[in-house]
């Protein structure tokens, strides 16, 4: 009879279903990245396992090892002195009101580092706008070209993320643990030492660790000022093995063996210390933080951090970014007279290489973002609840693009689809930039409708079956449209960040073929700033924008999903 | 006449027993509660007959047709089984108005016919006419309760399943609820299958009640059966006020607890303390002390005082002789 074949036919789906998220995650990522250790103990063809080490073992390789390690090091020594201040005025005094200051403080955090290194770097370097204003700095500004002014480019970038994680804990600890604690007789200090710390290192040392991870992963900062300054990193290292001559693959996949190997080395020393020593905080609604009122001295001093925080982060970059796209003659300077929007014009001019380059990222963004988007409810569909073990997998292959970094997963792209036996003429094609930035994204969507499925009852599918609805009715009809908050967000977060994407553009593009980012690269490169810069302020000011929108999205999606 | 039909129908979860083979047969056009505390398998049986959970033996049927069968290895999904079900937490899908909610049945199915007159009709009996274009988030927590039961009537099913549905209100909606829920199912005449742990609840609303305990049942029987002879030990404590004369076979309720003799010669005569007075409102719960670690609960109309010896009398026809035992 029909009626039996239901449960049948739904069973049989779940299982082809679930073969079929684990043959794709094989091949979008998993051999891809497996490709790369493949490679890298491949010496013309015999196996060596030992290959990669000896390689490395080379001074140059090492050197390079090391001073990525230290960067990471000194990064999160700032990000936690830029972040922990911060976090506690936010979560413990009247500021804390201004719900407009997280969202700025997010800014930074989305801006692209490439950009945010080149406003930096103009306003630095020997007459730019820091001597423009202040000839007087000229004594110091030279000084800014070193290590600790890349740390210092690299933590303003990445403080938004401790911080974020920083503020969250304080909040939880502040409410009725606090004041349990105090009433228990509990002085200031003993507080601070034997509740407040305690509760406040683990997430602390999950936030240090994703800091570091997103370090030494991070490519955009190395490219531009590591160069300048020829400091030099492990992302920016691989990315000259692979794309300019000598090639040399095997340093190449050696490096990104070592980097893959230190990222999961980390997200597994995360995942650990977040399910053993993280706590069940009573947050939300009954917890009432304490907030210290700031009169005086006092408030004055965390208005100005706060001032400083904004104008390094934010102020600085944008407004030499801006400035340099507005400067007639880069010769002259800041003078009036000089402002003109003739950039923009010859930018947006229809036909010109950079409106190409513009209408390219719009729609390969465009394309990568909707079927990032299919694919990820899909898979986040088959994460569930996480419980049983084929869950589990498919969240944590899926998650990889997010864990490994972004260029290690480019490399492992190359070297899959550009291998001799690959059938599919992918490679060098539009289709490859596509499906590399699919890859590169598929987390965004993946944990915001996996987070958005947790959020609907299975109570409300079963009433959907109870009421008459066949599985694909009770589909259509409720589940698809409670998803599509995250459904949503995961595509405009998708859209936004392959618009700026980088690493990928430079690597995988098609001869010939620019996008917003390469194009940018390419003016910075070549001397032609100001268009280098009207294109940052376009494609960034209109992606921001749709960043910003989506802010406002989650109180949206608390009020419809009950 | 009978509506459904269980046949040695059990379950258990990762190796623990949530029901033990059941028979039970529910009348058609009655009121049945399945009466129990958390975890005696009461919703686990409501949801293997509304099709959500699977039995992993036995037969289910519904007048002549076969729902479920592990012999026939036949087992119909339950968006065939028309059942209406009404959700302890309403379960309304948030993103459609009322009257989508009430008419997602219609649509599912296909009857595109008189949807409009249909919904209307249904969102009258409930009483919520002028609520129709509303999402669930702008309704009371009574008027959701009214669109959960409105969409589990609208397609006029053989059987409607309530799994608590009054838990989620608060104490004086529940009591307006708990009437008005009764006066439907009464207009209706629709059989309905009641899940609760709340005695009162089941007391007041049930032509039947079947009381479960550890995945098993009891004792059915109409609510004053389950009151007056309670056949297990565990049933006459779970409902009512149970005061034991000698531990797990002869009881009395507090009610049949008098503080004076009628001279009959069969009358019985025990010897208390007061422990705790408790005021009511309209009565005295008296808490007795009758030694031996045996605790009382009696009534009475005015107040008494802790620490006073008393002496009780109970007609011997109140006494209630019980043959299972349990803890």
């Amino acid at each position: 009879m029909m009626k039996t074949n239901t449960n049948r036919t739904l069973f049989t789906y779940q299982k082809i279903s679930t073969a079929a998220a684990f043959l794709l995650l094989a091949v979008l990522i998993v051999f891809p990245l497996l490709m790369i250790f493949r490679t890298a103990i491949d010496q013309n063809g015999v196996i060596d396992l030992m290959a990669p080490l000896r390689l490395l073992g080379q001074s140059d390789l090492t050197s390079v090892m090391f001073s990525t390690l230290w960067l990471g090091c000194c990064v999160i020594v700032t990000t936690t002195v830029l972040a922990l201040p911060l976090a506690w005025m936010m979560a413990k005094t009247a500021i804390g009101r201004q719900r407009w200051l997280d969202v700025v403080f997010l800014i930074p955090f989305m801006t692209p580092p490439y950009i945010g290194s080149m406003g930096w770097m103009l306003f630095m370097q020997k007459n730019g706008y820091m001597e423009q204003i202040l000839p007087a700095s000229a004594k110091i500004t030279p000084a800014f070209f070193s290590f600790g002014g890349m740390v210092m480019i690299m933590s303003l970038h990445l403080f938004p993320f401790l911080y974020l994680i920083l503020r969250n804990t304080l909040e939880q600890i502040g409410g009725s643990t606090e004041e349990a604690a105090s009433v228990h007789g509990a002085s200031f200090g003993y507080r601070f030492r034997r509740i407040i710390l305690p509760l406040l290192l683990s997430s602390y040392a999950m936030g240090a660790l994703l800091i570091f991870v997103k370090t030494i992963a991070e490519f955009g900062t190395p490219a531009t000022f590591g160069r300048k300054i020829g400091f030099y990193v492990m992302t920016s290292e691989i990315h000259k093995y692979i794309s300019s001559w000598p090639i040399d693959f095997g340093k190449a996949t050696s490096l990104a063996s070592l980097l893959l190997t230190a990222c999961l080395l980390m997200w597994y020393i995360q995942s650990i210390l977040s399910s053993r020593y993280s706590y069940r905080l009573t947050g939300g609604k009954g917890s009432r933080s304490k907030k210290y009122s700031l009169r005086g001295w006092s408030g004055i001093v965390c208005w100005l951090y706060i001032s400083i925080l904004l104008i390094t982060s934010i102020g600085i970059p944008y407004f030499s970014v801006i400035t340099a796209s507005l400067l007639r003659l880069r010769g002259t300077g800041l003078a009036v007279g000089n402002f003109t929007l003739e950039h923009y014009k010859d930018l947006l001019s229809f036909g010109s290489e950079s409106m190409e380059a513009l209408i390219n990222s719009f729609t390969l963004s465009l394309i990568a973002a909707t079927i990032a988007v299919l694919i990820g409810t899909f898979l986040a569909l088959k994460v569930g609840q996480g419980k049983r073990w084929s869950q589990k997998g498919i969240d944590l292959f899926s998650l990889m693009p997010n864990t490994v970094p972004g260029i290690v997963i480019v490399v492992g792209l190359i070297l899959f689809w550009n291998s001799p036996w690959m059938p599919i003429p992918l490679y060098n094609s539009y289709g490859m930039v596509v499906l590399t930035y699919i890859i590169l994204f598929l987390p965004y969507t993946l944990q915001y409708v996996k987070a958005n499925n947790g959020q609907i009852d299975p109570i409300l599918l079963q009433a959907g079956a109870i009421s008459g609805g066949h599985p694909l009715y009770v589909f259509r009809r409720i589940l698809l449209p409670l998803l599509l908050p995250g459904m949503i967000a995961g595509w405009t977060m998708t859209f936004t960040i392959a618009n700026r994407e980088l690493v990928a553009s430079l690597l995988i593009l098609p001869p010939s073929m620019q996008t917003s980012a390469t194009y940018i690269f390419a003016q910075f490169e070549q001397g032609a700033v100001s268009m280098g810069m009207a294109m940052a302020v376009v494609s960034v000011g209109i992606t921001t924008i749709l960043l910003l929108i989506l802010q406002t999205l989650p109180a949206y999606r608390k009020q419809q999903v009950s | 006449m009978t509506a459904l039909t269980i046949q040695g129908i059990s379950k258990s979860f990762d190796g623990v027993q949530a029901l033990q083979a059941t028979d039970l047969v529910i009348a058609s056009g009655k009121f049945t509660t399945l009466l129990g505390p958390s975890g005696c398998g009461k919703t686990t049986l409501l949801r293997m007959i509304a099709g959500l959970e699977t039995p992993d033996q036995g037969e289910l049927r519904i007048e002549n047709d076969i729902l479920y069968s592990s012999k026939q290895r036949k087992n119909v999904p339950p968006h065939r089984r028309g059942f209406g079900m009404v959700f302890q937490e309403f379960a309304l899908w948030p993103h459609l108005t009322v009257f989508e909610n009430v008419a997602f049945s219609l649509r599912a199915s296909g009857q595109k016919k008189d949807i409009q007159a249909r919904v209307m009709t249904a969102l009258a009996q409930v009483r919520l006419q002028g609520m129709e274009q509303r999402y669930p988030h702008q309704l009371s927590g009574g008027q959701q309760q009214r669109v959960a039961f409105a969409r589990a009537i609208v397609m006029q099913p053989r059987l409607i399943l309530f799994d608590e549905p009054l838990s989620a209100l608060d104490a004086i909606l529940r009591d307006e609820m708990r009437t008005e829920l009764m006066n439907l199912v009464q207009q209706l005449g629709v059989t309905a299958l009641y899940v609760t742990h709340d005695q009162t609840e089941a007391m007041a609303m049930s032509d039947e009640i079947i009381v479960m305990q550890s995945g098993s049942i009891l004792q059915r029987g109409t609510p004053e059966q389950i009151y007056r002879q309670p056949t297990h030990s565990f049933v006459a404590r779970f409902i009512g006020h149970s005061n034991w004369i000698d531990n797990g076979h002869q009881m009395v309720r507090p009610e049949h607890i008098r503080w004076q003799s009628n001279h009959s010669p069969d009358e019985h005569i025990h010897n208390g303390m007061i422990r705790q007075v408790s005021y009511m409102g309209d009565r005295y719960e008296i808490l007795l002390d009758m030694g031996e670690e045996r605790l009382w609960t009696a009534y009475q109309d005015e107040r008494m005082t802790v620490g006073e010896q008393v002496h009780i009398y109970i007609s011997a026809q109140h006494v209630h002789t019980i043959d299972a035992v349990s803890v």
